[in-house]
Parts: C-alpha cells; structure tokens; sequence
C-alpha cells in the first residue's frame, strides 16, 4: 500500500527544542474520529518526559501503524510513563452543530482542560487552537513526526475504540458498533437502514438523514 | 485571515478571466489525474467546491477516499510541499473533505488527504512529480 510515503518514527526533537527555551511540559494533542457516521470525535493530550525507558519506546508511532494489540500495550505504556495524559470529546450533536474542525477543537480543549499537570506549550496535529492561550506548534504528519502527538493519537484511539466497543455496543447492540466503531462499513449502514438511527448518529451525513426520514429524529435517553 | 502561500490566490499564475484559476493549476490538475489514475487512484471528482474552500481532486486509493490537494508551480517549489500547506489550510481541506463525506450515500470507512506536488521545468516539462500521502489522515 505505501508508495511514495517515508515512514520513521516519531522523536522528541520538538520537544527537545522547546525544553532548551524553557518549555518543560509540552503537551501533544491529536484526535480521532473525525470520519465517522456516529460517536463522539475523540482527543488526546500527552505530556511525555524527556527520558523514556527504550523498552517499549517503538510502539509510540502513528496509532494508524500499530495493530489494536500493540495499541494497547502502547496505551500502557504512555500511562505508565507520561507525567501527564487526558482524553476530551465532542459529540455528534456538537459535531452537526457546530462542524467537524470546531467540534475537534472543542474536544481538544477538553483534554488540555483535563490535563494534570497544566502544560506550558502545545504541539498540535493539523490544527491551531486560537482559543486557548497557551504558547502552541502545529505541524502537518505530527502523529508521524513528534513523539507527544504519536502518543496522543494512541490515547484517543484507544479511548475511542474502548468506548465504541464497550458503551456503545451494551447501549446499541445488533449495530456492530463493537467492530466498526461508527465507521460507515457495510454491516453499519445496513444497520442504520433496518434498525433506524441511534442518539448519537451524526444527522448531517446522508444515510443517517434518510434513515431519519423513515425512523424519525432518535431522541437521547440522558 | 492571512492569504494562503500555495498561490491560490490566482495572484501568481492567472489572470482573472478563469475565476482565479491558472493555467499552470489547470495542466497540474490533469496531470495529477492522470499520473494518480497510473498508479491506481480512481478518480471520481474534480474541482469540488464548498463555501469553505475546493479540492482539486477526489479519488480511492484502494479503500481510501483521498482528498488530493495540487500544488503545481512552474520554476523551483519553495520548500517541501507538505511543510508549505498552512494550518488554515488544512482545516480548510479537512472542512470540505467532511462536507463531501457527508453528501455520499456510502461514507468510507477511512480517508486522508494528499498533496500532488508538480514541478514544471523549461517548456512545460515535468521536472518533477510527488505525491506526499496522509499529509492529514480521517
């Protein structure tokens, strides 16, 4: 499948950087979920200090590398090591509501709120945050590039599956949540036509608007 | 908002009779579909345009639905490409990407965004041709 892409693992180089001008807890921050048909967009927040034990350290990468077995032994071993994690979330009404960059912010600041200890710079995947006014790096490929955003990116993902699989799956069952996550896969949109909408299904993507058509708005149980 | 520094802008490379959009923009596009169809993107939409921004170029890669970005200059590109696409930017592409995926009666279960970068040399050849994958990934 890789063609033209170089993959090597994230470092601390930016981290390095900015401990060298006094930033010594700089938090990654990453999400996940922005391409789903139902569930909340998910982020993470890591703050990672600057020695690591090596043992380990290769499963801090892109989460989209990592089989879910080594995301979660990689999940363990950012909470293990990090001096500081938290996950924030968005959901699909906030999602319709307010679109998909501003809803991923939102869950972003979530995170960054949550995190403990409060941190002094932020590295971003993709985006900027101009409402928080923490002193902050974004960068392209960041889950690829920067060892805090790869960690980041792993929290959030193995959040959000946990979540989807477990919540979700017991809430929702017979909609395979459990497997795809919320992803528009075949068994989802099947479900979505046969079993009607769920609370949480976003209602701005197209099969979940005319499963409202012929279901109705799904109304949340709190 | 800061312009763009991807030349969008239409300020480099057309005159305003085209809406903005440059010669070298327009043959970068059809080269990038062309050269993306070789090595098995289909592609499925072209200058797709929302309120928030335009793609150039939609096409699966696989089972990837991918948001092509083209960066065609004529002369030396300034910088790596993927460095050169801004924070605005790419939430503008994450944005219309999003409203694309809403619209589609089968949604994918993943995308990315990719950026095409073509380098034209003397006499319209092509000197050089990137692509750079995931340069945002769903």
């Amino acid at each position: 499948m890789a063609k033209t892409i170089k993959r090597t693992l994230p470092d601390d180089s930016f981290e390095s950087a900015l401990r060298q001008q006094g930033y010594n807890t700089a938090a990654g921050v990453d999400e996940v979920g922005r391409g789903t048909l139902a569930g909340p967009v998910v982020a993470g927040a890591v703050i990672l200090p600057s020695v690591l034990p090596e043992e380990g350290l290769e499963l801090i990468r892109d989460s989209k590398q990592l089989t879910p077995d080594q995301r979660d032994r990689a999940a363990v071993y950012i909470e293990q090591h990090a001096i500081g994690y938290a996950c924030g979330a968005a959901d699909a009404a906030e999602i319709d509501k307010f679109g998909i960059v501003a809803a991923t912010r939102i869950a972003m600041g979530r995170a960054i709120d949550l995190l403990e200890p409060v941190p002094d710079h932020l590295l971003i995947d993709a985006l900027e945050l101009p409402g928080i006014s923490l002193p902050q790096t974004s960068m392209i490929k960041g889950d690829a590039r920067c060892r805090s955003i790869a960690a980041a990116s792993i929290i959030a993902k193995v959040t959000r599956d946990r979540l989807m699989a477990t919540v979700w799956d017991t809430r929702f069952p017979g909609y395979g949540f459990a497997a795809h996550k919320g992803y528009g896969t075949a068994t989802h949109l099947e479900a979505l036509r046969e079993r009607g909408p769920v609370f949480g299904h976003r209602l701005t993507f197209a099969p979940v608007r005319e499963a409202v058509a012929i279901y109705g708005t799904p109304i949340g149980t709190g | 908002m800061s312009p763009d520094s991807d030349g969008r802008d239409g300020s480099r490379n057309s005159g305003p009779a085209d809406g903005g959009r440059g010669v070298v923009d327009r043959r970068g596009e059809e080269i990038a579909a062309e050269r993306l169809s070789t090595r098995g993107y289909r592609v499925i939409d072209r200058n797709y345009r929302t309120r928030e921004g335009e793609v150039d170029l939609i096409a699966w890669d696989g089972p990837v639905l991918t948001f092509i970005d083209v960066k065609a200059r004529r002369g030396r590109a300034y910088g790596l490409p993927e460095v050169s696409i801004t924070a605005t930017k790419s939430e503008r592409l994450i944005k219309v990407a999003y409203t694309y995926m809403q619209a589609m009666e089968t949604p994918p279960e993943d995308w990315r965004i990719d950026v095409v970068a073509i380098e034209f040399g003397v006499g319209g050849t092509v000197r050089r041709f990137e692509i750079i994958e995931g340069v945002i990934e769903g």
